[in-house]
C-alpha cells in the first residue's frame, strides 16, 4: 500500500516534469503577456513622459466607456464581423455542397476554391487596394467599359462603399476556409439516409432541411467559432485597405488599439483597450463553447 | 517488469534531460558567434593595425522611408564612403508613408534596439523623440554658427526645449502645381482656382488633385486652408483653432472636393495617387510637394516641360499663400555603438555640397540658405531660387510630443468634414475640444 502509494507520488512528480516545459512555455508566451497587459492597463503610462507614469486604477477602463471613438470602432468590429461572417457561411455552405457532388473535374475544382485561402492576408489587401483603386483599379475599369458606370466611382473613399468592399474582400478570402470544413462535415453523413429518405420519396430540399442541416450543425458552429474570433481580430486588411478611413468608418478595435500604443505612444490607455478586447473575445467564445456543450448533449 | 519499466522510465529522462542539455548548449553555441565575432573583429582590428595604422572599421546602418527615384541617397553614400573609407554604410529602406515609419522607428527605439545608426525623420518626430530620450542630442557637435546657415523655420521644428536633436536635411512645402500650356497666370485665390478649373474642363480629365485621404497627408493639406485663410492653431499652449477664418478655411477645402473640379476618388489620394493623376496629363492643377517636379519633367513624364509651381492660393481673408512645412531631418538612435561616425555622417548629408545633389537628383529643396544660390541648382531647377521666399515662410504643424495623437483627431475630424459627414465647423469644434484635453492630459 505504501509503495504504491510511492509509486503514484513518484509518477505524479514524473508527470509534473514531464510537463513543465510546456506549462512554461505557456506561462510565458501566454500568461504573461496577459497579465503585464493588464497591469498596464492600471498605469497612466505614455512614452513621451516616462518617467510620470502613475498608477490609476480603473481610471483608463472609466476613460474608455466614455470614448466615443472606441464604441463607434466596436460597432464597425460587429458590422464587420457579422456581415462578413453570415455571408462566408451562406457562400461556404454553397461551395461545400457544390464541391460535395460526384462529378468530372472536381478535384481541380477543390483546389481552386482553396487559392484565396492560400494568399496571405496582407497580400491578398494590397492586391483588392489595387482592384478598387479609382483610378488604375480594374474594377472600375470592368465597369466602365461594360457601360454600368459612366464616372470612376471610389470604392474606397466613401463611408458607405469602404465598409462593402472591406466585407467583400474578407468573404472572398475566407470563403474557402468555411466551404473546407463544411465539407469535412458534409462527408461524414452516411449516405444510406439520403437513400432511406429518396425510398419514402422526400424531394432534395427536403432531404437538406432534415438531414444534412441538423447533421451539419456541430461541423457549422466550430467553423462559426474559429471566423467570429478571426473577423473580430481583423488588423491587417483594414490596416492595409483604408487605415481606418474614410471618415474613421472602417476603424475596428484593434486597429484603434494599435494607433493608441503605437502611433500615439499611449501604453495605458491601449493596452486597456487590448482588455477590452480580450473580453469581448472571450465572451463569444464562452457563448460558442456553450452552444457546443448543449449541441453535444442532445446529439 | 516493474523494474524493466523503471529502468526504461529513468532511460527515458536521461535521453530527454542530455536532450535538453544538448539543447541549452545548442543555444549557449549560438550565442557565441557573436562573441567569436567579436573576437575575430578584435583580432582583424589588430592584423589591420598592423599593416595599415589608421582607423578600425566601422559600419553604420542608415534607414530611410521611400524607393529613393532620384538615386540620391545612394549617391551620398557612396561619396561618404568615398570620403570616409574605414566607415562603411548600409542602407535600409522603410516604407514611403511617415505613419507606416513612425510606427517602425516606435517599435525600434522604444526596445532599445542599436540595429541602425542614423535616419531620416519627418519634421513632427522630434518633440516626441526627444522627450523619449530616443535620439541624440547633438547640442555641442551642431553650434551655433552652423545653424545659422540653416532656414529657420526646419531649424525650430528640431529643436526642443532649446537643444538641436536632428540637423535639417531637406525642407518641403506644400505648393500649387500647374499646366503651363493650359493656364496662363497661376490663381490667387481658391475661388479663381475652382473657375479655371471649371472653364478649362475640356482639356483634362480632372481639374484639381491632392491628398484626400485619411493620413499625415491631410492635415497638411487642411492646414493650408486654414492658415492661408487667416486661421491658426496653437499658440503656445492655447488652443486657438475654433476662430471664423479657421472655419471659413476648412469650409473651402470641403466645397473644392464638392465642386466636382476633383476626382471622387480624392478622398482616397496619397502624394503619389495625386502624382499619377498629373503626370498622366489627366489635371490642371495640383497640390504636392517639390519631389514632384523633377519627377513631373523627366523623359516618361507626359507632361514633360509643361509644369508650371506657385505658391498655393489665399481665402477671403488671408494675405499670404504659405504651406505646411514638411521635411526630413537626420536624427541619430540614442543607442547608437558609434556616436561619431554617425555625426560624420550626419554632417557630411547635410552640408552644402550634398544637399546640392540631393536637390539635383532627387528634386529636394535645400535647408541650407546658401544652397538656393548655387549655380547648378539654379540650372537644373531654376524655378527653387524664385520661392526662396515662400519656403521661408511655410508653416510648422503644431509642435508637440503629442503632435501624433492631435494629428489622428485632425485626421479623422478633417476627413469626416470632406466626405460630408460632419460640417466644417463641428470638425473644428472637435479638433478643439480634443486638443485641449490632449494638453491638459500631458501636463
Amino acid at each position: 500500500m505504501v509503495k504504491k502509494f510511492q509509486r503514484k507520488a513518484q509518477e505524479a512528480r514524473l508527470g509534473y516534469f514531464m510537463v513543465s516545459p510546456a506549462v512554461l512555455c505557456i506561462l510565458l508566451l501566454a500568461i504573461y503577456p496577459l497579465f503585464s497587459t493588464f497591469w498596464y492597463s492600471m498605469f497612466s503610462f505614455r512614452l513621451q513622459m516616462i518617467n510620470a507614469r502613475k498608477f490609476v486604477w480603473f481610471g483608463n477602463y472609466v476613460s474608455l466607456a466614455g470614448d466615443i471613438r472606441f464604441w463607434a470602432a466596436l460597432k464597425n468590429t460587429l458590422v464587420f464581423t457579422g456581415v462578413s461572417v453570415a455571408g462566408e457561411l451562406l457562400l461556404g455552405l454553397m461551395i461545400a455542397l457544390l464541391i460535395n457532388r460526384e462529378y468530372t473535374g472536381r478535384g481541380l475544382v477543390r483546389a481552386a476554391v482553396l487559392v484565396p485561402w492560400a494568399i496571405p492576408t496582407i497580400v491578398s489587401a494590397q492586391m483588392w487596394k489595387f482592384i478598387y483603386h479609382d483610378q488604375l483599379g480594374v474594377l472600375n475599369d470592368i465597369l466602365y467599359r461594360l457601360g454600368i458606370i459612366n464616372n470612376y466611382k471610389s470604392w474606397l473613399g466613401t463611408a458607405e462603399n469602404a465598409m462593402g468592399a472591406a466585407i467583400f474582400t474578407d468573404v472572398w478570402k475566407t470563403t474557402p476556409f468555411m466551404a473546407l470544413i463544411l465539407l469535412a462535415g458534409l462527408q461524414t453523413i452516411p449516405i444510406q439516409l439520403y437513400e432511406a429518405a429518396k425510398v419514402d420519396g422526400a424531394g432534395k430540399l427536403r432531404q437538406f432541411w432534415n438531414i444534412t442541416l441538423p447533421l451539419l450543425k456541430s461541423t457549422m458552429l466550430v467553423a462559426l467559432v474559429f471566423r467570429t474570433m478571426a473577423a473580430f481580430r481583423v488588423f491587417d486588411l483594414i490596416y492595409v485597405l483604408t487605415g481606418g478611413g474614410p471618415a474613421n468608418s472602417t476603424e475596428v478595435i484593434s486597429l484603434y488599439a494599435y494607433k493608441t500604443i503605437f502611433r500615439n505612444l499611449d501604453f495605458g490607455m491601449g493596452s486597456t483597450m487590448s482588455v477590452a478586447i480580450f473580453l469581448f473575445v472571450a465572451v463569444i467564445s464562452i457563448f460558442y463553447i456553450q452552444l457546443l456543450n448543449t449541441e453535444n448533449v442532445e446529439g | 517488469m516493474y523494474r524493466l519499466k523503471k529502468l526504461l522510465v529513468l532511460l527515458l529522462v536521461f535521453v530527454m534531460g542530455t536532450g535538453m542539455l544538448a539543447g541549452c548548449g545548442g543555444q549557449q553555441k549560438a550565442s557565441t558567434p557573436a562573441q567569436s565575432g567579436q573576437n575575430a573583429d578584435e583580432s582583424k582590428k589588430e592584423e589591420t593595425k598592423k599593416e595599415e595604422p589608421k582607423q578600425e572599421q566601422v559600419t553604420l546602418v542608415y534607414t530611410y522611408g521611400g524607393t529613393d527615384p532620384g538615386g540620391n541617397t545612394k549617391e551620398i553614400m557612396k561619396r561618404f564612403m568615398e570620403k570616409y573609407p574605414n566607415i562603411k554604410v548600409e542602407l535600409q529602406a522603410l516604407p514611403n508613408s511617415t505613419d507606416d515609419q513612425h510606427n517602425a522607428y516606435v517599435t525600434a527605439l522604444s526596445s532599445k534596439d542599436d540595429s541602425f545608426d542614423v535616419f531620416s525623420g519627418d519634421i513632427i518626430w522630434p518633440p516626441e523623440f526627444a522627450s523619449a530620450g530616443w535620439i541624440m542630442d547633438l547640442d555641442n557637435r551642431f553650434p551655433q554658427s552652423e545653424r545659422e546657415k540653416f532656414l529657420q523655420g526646419p531649424i525650430k521644428g528640431c529643436t526642443v526645449n532649446g537643444k538641436i536633436y536632428a540637423v535639417p536635411w531637406f525642407t518641403d512645402s506644400g505648393v500649387l502645381y500647374y499646366r503651363t500650356d493650359i493656364i496662363q497666370t497661376p490663381p490667387k485665390t481658391w475661388d479663381e482656382l475652382i473657375q479655371m478649373a471649371k472653364a478649362n474642363k475640356d482639356k483634362a480629365k480632372y481639374g484639381f488633385v491632392f491628398q484626400g485621404n485619411q493620413y499625415e497627408g491631410l492635415v497638411c493639406d487642411a492646414l493650408e486652408y486654414i492658415w492661408n485663410n487667416g486661421g491658426e492653431i496653437l499658440n503656445g499652449e492655447n488652443v486657438v483653432i475654433n476662430s471664423p477664418e479657421a472655419i471659413e478655411g476648412l469650409q473651402i477645402f470641403v466645397n473644392i472636393v464638392k465642386s466636382g473640379i476633383a476626382p471622387e476618388g480624392v478622398t482616397t489620394y496619397q502624394e503619389e495617387d495625386a502624382r499619377n493623376v498629373f503626370q498622366e496629363g489627366n489635371a490642371i492643377f495640383m497640390r504636392n510637394w517639390p519631389y514632384a517636379y523633377t519627377l513631373g519633367n523627366k523623359d516618361d513624364s507626359k507632361i514633360k516641360g509643361k509644369i508650371g509651381v506657385a505658391p498655393l492660393p489665399v481665402g477671403p481673408k488671408g494675405t499670404k499663400g504659405g504651406g505646411t512645412l514638411g521635411g526630413w531631418n537626420i536624427m541619430i538612435n540614442a543607442n547608437t555603438k558609434h556616436p561619431e561616425e554617425a555625426w560624420k555622417l550626419a554632417e557630411f548629408m547635410t552640408s552644402y555640397e550634398m544637399q546640392v545633389v540631393n536637390n539635383v537628383m532627387g528634386g529636394s529643396l535645400p535647408t541650407r540658405k546658401d544652397v538656393y544660390n548655387n549655380e547648378e541648382v539654379k540650372k537644373v531647377n531654376p524655378w527653387v531660387p524664385q520661392f526662396l521666399p515662400a519656403f521661408e515662410a511655410s508653416k510648422p504643424r503644431p509642435v508637440s510630443p503629442f503632435y501624433t495623437a492631435m494629428s489622428d483627431s485632425m485626421q479623422i475630424n478633417f476627413h469626416k468634414a470632406i466626405t460630408g459627414e460632419i460640417t466644417a465647423q463641428k470638425a473644428i469644434e472637435n479638433v478643439e475640444k480634443d486638443m485641449k484635453d490632449i494638453i491638459a492630459k500631458g501636463k
